[in-house]
């Protein structure tokens, strides 16, 4: 008789490959179904039960390749990238890149970064917001110890950059838009924080100085090094605007000096 | 029909009356209607991790008691029990401050792979030892009482040698963990493989019993006969509401709850279903005064 732990090994092995499943069919009671088709109603339950999962994240990938591409994908997902979590929110982060090698992808260069943006949408929709700080809360540094501050981010900010206009490509692909449907691909480069702000998520278009600055900041980087990262390639940045501006908008739960 | 949703005298703290599993769908109509309703139930993972649902969360909570079902946290795995899940269920339990905390007698997870299903165990000595050193860890990690729901299973293991209703009693009395009892996955388990869905009520303590569930299922035709499918899509069907009777009239009047997970229809039908499990307990009380 296996051992429980034997047996389980076994019946995940079963969900995914089909030799397996023949195999671990034998141990099972055949009661007028076959234990074959007995082990289908779970194998069916595990990849349509992801799929579920990885629609309701991916609304807008859904709508642009159809259902039966994503489903096609999403199958070749789940059967490569296991679920690591008993919490299926944490599921599907992969599915950017996975999307950027699915056969007859070349044809749709923004795929991955739409997912890319819907997955940052997600995480920040399921991530805590703590309280804002403010431009009262930064007059406690000392002018002195402003070069070796480090402002956190609030754990749902992402950043996001494309050569695709991912963000037009997402608004006119939700349900309830009614502006105007029709984007222009080559619109150029784009870069967005992505952040929680209350019960909504907000999408707020950065500069190119704004953007290189905000990452060094996400890596730890001290407000020196940080400007210090941006007037390499962008001399103008005007490190006050942007700071009230992100202030403003609640980007950072904090400082340490 | 109407029927009132007051809480009966000497049953303590916990409402013995219908809920309904609440889903994102519809928290503005709850927020906004406040509908006559016991309590709710949310699937735990849903709300981990503080994020936009909790704050919806928290407002129900204000109104409604709030019960926490877990489906992700693998009671039945022979992997260790992961700590990340353990530490996002106490903090939402510290945050909610629960009716109950429910998990399933299942497993989900080998080797790290989660298959997010509830998976069937052997009916086994070896199994049983397995499931209740977990349940006991769960319960010491937790520092409450657990409520552990039997599930429905479509394939029966060879060296299974106790039956699930021995199993899950040994289950509730070694662990002291309280039951769960899904009333729609008796009968679905049982149509599935043949045994008598009144025997598997007689074989539970009475007193275990803390909470019952209601759902609806699907019918699937295969080559050699037809398997029931617990997907939690429809109404309770009259076989199911004659077993709940029968488990009323042997549990007593337990908060019981209404499962509807897709294919989700207008909150008014969810609290139909409810308005008629708390008619059958409200029936029960009359008889048993």
């Amino acid at each position: 008789m296996p051992t429980l732990r034997e047996l389980q090994i076994s019946f995940a092995a079963a969900l995914t490959n089909r030799e397996a499943a023949m195999r671990f069919a034998t141990g099972l009671r055949a009661q007028g179904i076959a234990a074959e088709r007995r082990l289908q109603v779970y194998r069916n339950n595990l990849f349509a039960g992801l799929t579920e999962v990885l629609a309701a994240v991916y609304p807008v990938i859904h709508r642009l390749v159809g259902e039966a591409y994503f489903e096609q994908a999403a199958r070749a997902y789940i059967a490569n990238y296991p679920s690591p979590s008993g919490d299926v929110h944490r599921y599907g982060g992969h599915f950017a890149a996975h999307l950027g090698r699915s056969p007859g992808s070349e044809t749709l260069g923004y795929l991955p970064d739409v997912a890319r943006l819907e997955w940052s949408y997600h995480r920040a929709f399921h991530a805590e917001q703590h309280p804002a700080l403010d431009a009262e809360g930064l007059r406690a540094v000392q002018p002195q110890d402003y070069p070796r501050l480090r402002l956190m981010l609030q754990p749902s900010a992402r950043l996001l950059e494309s050569g695709y206009p991912v963000l037009r490509i997402w608004q006119a692909n939700q349900p309830d838009w009614t502006g105007d449907a029709t984007v222009n691909v080559a619109e150029g480069r784009m870069r967005l924080l992505i952040l929680r702000q209350g019960v909504e998520v907000a999408f707020i278009p950065l500069g190119i100085g704004e953007h290189l600055w905000l990452q060094g900041l996400a890596h730890g980087l001290t407000l020196l090094e940080a400007q210090q990262r941006v007037a390499v390639r962008e001399p103008g940045f005007d490190l006050g605007a942007a700071l009230q501006c992100l202030l403003s908008q609640g980007v950072f739960s904090g400082w340490q000096s | 029909m109407t029927v009132s949703f007051r809480q009966p005298v000497g049953t303590g703290p916990v409402p013995a009356c219908a809920g309904i599993g609440l889903r994102s769908t519809h928290v503005h109509e709850i927020l906004e209607t406040r509908p006559a309703l016991g309590w709710v139930e949310v699937h735990s993972e849903n709300y981990f991790g503080r994020g936009i649902p909790r704050h919806y969360l928290e407002r129900i909570r204000k109104d409604y008691p709030v019960s926490l079902h877990g489906v992700g946290l693998s009671v039945g795995s022979t992997d260790a029990l992961s700590r990340d899940h353990l530490a996002a269920l106490r903090e939402l339990i510290a945050d909610i401050d629960p009716l109950f905390v429910s998990e399933h007698l299942s497993w989900s997870s080998v080797g790290g792979r989660y298959l997010n299903d509830l998976l069937p165990l052997p009916c086994t000595e070896e199994a049983l030892a397995h499931v209740i050193a977990r349940v006991d860890e769960i319960q010491e990690r937790l520092g409450r009482q657990m409520l552990i729901e039997n599930i429905s299973s479509y394939l029966q293991f060879a060296e299974s040698a106790i039956p699930e209703w021995e199993f899950l009693a040994e289950l509730a009395t070694l662990s002291g963990c309280a039951v769960l009892l899904d009333v729609n996955n008796i009968f679905v388990s049982a149509t599935n493989h043949g045994f008598d869905a009144h025997r598997y009520l007689q074989a539970i303590p009475v007193r275990a019993v803390r909470e019952m569930h209601l759902a609806g299922f699907t019918r699937k035709t295969f080559e050699g006969g037809e398997i029931l499918i617990d997907t939690h899509n429809r109404r309770v069907v009259p076989e199911v509401w004659r077993l709940y009777e029968a488990a009323v009239a042997r549990f007593g009047a337990v908060p019981t709850l209404i499962e509807w997970d897709s294919d989700l229809p207008p909150l008014a039908v969810l609290l139909d279903e409810a308005r008629r499990a708390q008619a059958i307990m409200e029936t029960h009380h009359a008889h048993a005064a």
